[in-house]
């Protein structure tokens, strides 16, 4: 027999309302709220997640997940992708999987592989981008003679395209090894007018590795530069003065109408370690010449000896179209040295109105060590900082030091008024091996949905001093409710609440010069084939 | 909004006027290493590395 409906007989006298999960209008009486306690409707109900996925390829003692990254579609669809290592046989390979959006299973699991003649690549798939309903994915074959990659899949997975029109192994310089991450990948603007390939190779002449930012076609995956040579969308590349110190990016965005990079660098000319940052139009148009870059220390001074730099630095871009916010970002550093030592520092840069030097909006969170058991004294940048729709919020994930265990803060930051509106700590361990070992999550991608309801992150795992198979993957509430203790599979997840020191301040000083150049020895070569399956993966969900 | 650093309309739009990008010093280009940092490793061609100025000493960036 169907319960009665609200305000007929059986049910109770007052007000006709209609509760959604959302809104809860009009006067209540106290029978309809049992009643929507009773259906479930109200309160909303906890709509987030957490879940472990085995990709189900490499399954042996020894094997294990690396280099998760997490994407949605246009229409909130959850894509999710790592790298899977075969110990014993020192092989490599990619896995992506769709999660059903309620987190109670995979749509789908899929192997990536790439042959060369007939024999299986090493490769790592290290990025995930959806842009439209298109998968952009990249990464690197590890042994030698290493090369990057990228590729276009739809949304069945089927190749659209690999490489370049040159060649599918894509290298700094020629002969020698080129390398990619999960901040050194393909980047693809939403509208999928651009896409910018960043990965880094042996530069002989500088005695080291170096960066290249390589505006390509997202329709093709051919670089810009020379199969379009009247464009003017140049590579670029940066590196170290002394460039032995090597060029590398560790946090790079991209929107509808901008790109921008930064990393840790070094130069003799301005103290040492500090920081090298860049912003340009998506193709890169009048290559370094055209992108607006130089140095930053947090802390007002700089140098190797008394260092003052951010370690891994991320940036993020702002979502509104159009001038002038599309040229908007989100700096997020991890300070290393000086006043502000293992302080998580995140900042607005705004170029269009403030140049280099338009940074503002600071605020600064000090770890509380109190908040673990292992006394952590500082956060590490893990992945770019995410805007919610209105540019109102951002959300950043970091990990603290404390190995025994590490943990990871989730923040909601609101950007103008310079205020932490929630911060929660993650703390993920197996079970059976308890907390007080070695244990860390490595979030290295955080996504928002379209209706800035939930926020979605996935972390590769290190427990007990392995490397293990399954990855994490959350699904959270963008108002912060979920506190609780959750069991998945053999993992137990702490979703609490945390106490980081939040302090409003701008602490950051700047240089003018920064490295960098026209790339030129950047060449592609061979043809590589690629194949995808379908294996068994293994889905927990909390 | 006009901008001090960037076009904003025309076919420069969004381009950096002349005289806003900031000086660098990308004709600096020197080699070798300042005192006090000990000797990139022998493998440096073949494994990239970083300088890690806390613990003093370079670190594999692949594993």
């Amino acid at each position: 027999m169907a319960a009665p409906g609200y305000g007929e007989n059986g049910s109770v006298i007052g007000p006709q309302n209609l509760p959604t999960t959302s809104a809860a209008p009009g006067v209540w009486s106290l029978g309809e709220i049992a009643e929507s306690v009773r259906d479930g409707i109200w309160p909303a109900p906890f709509g987030g997640w957490f879940a472990t996925w085995n990709p189900g390829i490499y399954t042996d003692s020894g094997d294990a997940s690396s280099s998760a990254q997490i994407a949605l579609d246009s229409s909130d669809n959850i894509y999710i992708s790592c790298t899977t290592r075969d110990s014993s046989a020192s092989m490599y390979t990619g896995a992506i999987a769709k999660v059903q959006s309620d987190g109670s299973g995979l749509v789908n699991n899929n192997r990536f592989d790439v042959e060369s003649g007939g024999a299986q690549q090493d490769i790592r798939l290290m990025g995930l981008q959806v842009a439209g309903n298109n998968l952009y994915i990249s990464g690197d074959r590890i042994s030698s003679t290493a090369y990057a990659w990228r590729a276009k899949l739809d949304s069945s997975y089927a190749v659209q395209w690999f490489g370049d029109t040159a060649g599918d192994k894509q290298f700094a310089q020629s002969g020698q090894e080129t390398y990619a991450n999960t901040d050194m990948k393909l980047y693809v603007s939403p509208d999928e007018v651009s896409a910018i390939h960043v990965y880094y190779g042996y530069i002989t002449a500088f005695s080291s590795y170096n960066a290249i930012m390589m505006p390509i076609d997202p329709a093709t995956g051919f670089n810009m530069n020379p199969t379009t040579s009247s464009s003017n969308y140049y590579p670029v590349q940066i590196y170290a003065n002394p460039t032995n110190f090597g060029g590398y990016v560790s946090g790079a965005g991209m929107n509808n109408g901008r790109f921008a990079y930064i990393g840790r660098a070094f130069s003799t000319s301005y103290g040492g370690y500090n920081c090298q940052y860049g912003e340009v139009d998506d193709g890169i148009y009048n290559g370094w010449s055209g992108m607006q870059s130089a140095r930053l220390s947090p802390g007002g001074s700089g140098g190797w000896v008394n260092g003052v730099y951010p370690n891994s630095p991320k940036i993020g871009p702002y979502r509104a179209t159009g001038t002038p916010g599309e040229y908007y970002w989100n700096g997020l550093l991890d300070i290393t040295g000086g006043t502000y030592n293992g302080n998580l520092y995140i900042t607005k840069w705004d170029p269009y109105t403030g140049g280099y030097s338009g940074w503002s909006l600071g605020y600064r969170y000090a770890i509380n060590a109190a908040d673990s058991p292992a006394t952590p004294t500082l956060f590490n940048c893990e992945s770019a900082p995410i805007n919610d729709s209105t540019d109102t919020y951002a959300y950043f994930i970091s990990r603290d030091n404390g190995n025994t265990p590490s943990q990871n803060y989730l923040f909601k930051h609101d950007i103008a008024n310079q205020a932490n509106i929630w911060q929660r700590k993650i703390l993920i361990y197996r079970t059976a091996d308890g907390s007080s070992v070695q244990n860390a999550a490595y979030f290295r991608d955080l996504k928002i949905d379209s209706n800035d309801e939930f926020i979605y992150g996935i972390a590769s795992l290190s427990t007990n001093s392995v490397d293990r198979q399954e990855c994490v993957v959350f699904k959270l509430p963008t108002d912060g409710t979920g506190e609780a203790t959750y069991t998945v599979g053999d993992y137990t997840i702490v979703y609490g609440a945390s106490t980081a020191t939040g302090t409003a301040g701008d602490i950051l000083s700047f240089n003018t010069g920064a490295d960098g150049q026209n790339q030129t020895t950047h060449t592609s070569n061979s043809t590589l084939t690629q194949t995808v399956t379908q294996p068994t993966a293994t889905w927990t969900k909390s | 909004m006009a901008s001090d650093y960037y076009y904003t309309t025309g076919p420069n739009a969004g381009q950096l006027k002349p005289g806003a990008r900031p000086e660098t010093d990308s004709d600096d280009v020197t080699t070798g290493l300042p005192e006090g940092i000990p000797p990139q490793p022998d493998d440096h061609e073949s494994t990239p590395y970083q300088y890690d100025p806390v613990a003093g000493a370079w670190v594999k960036l692949i594993y």
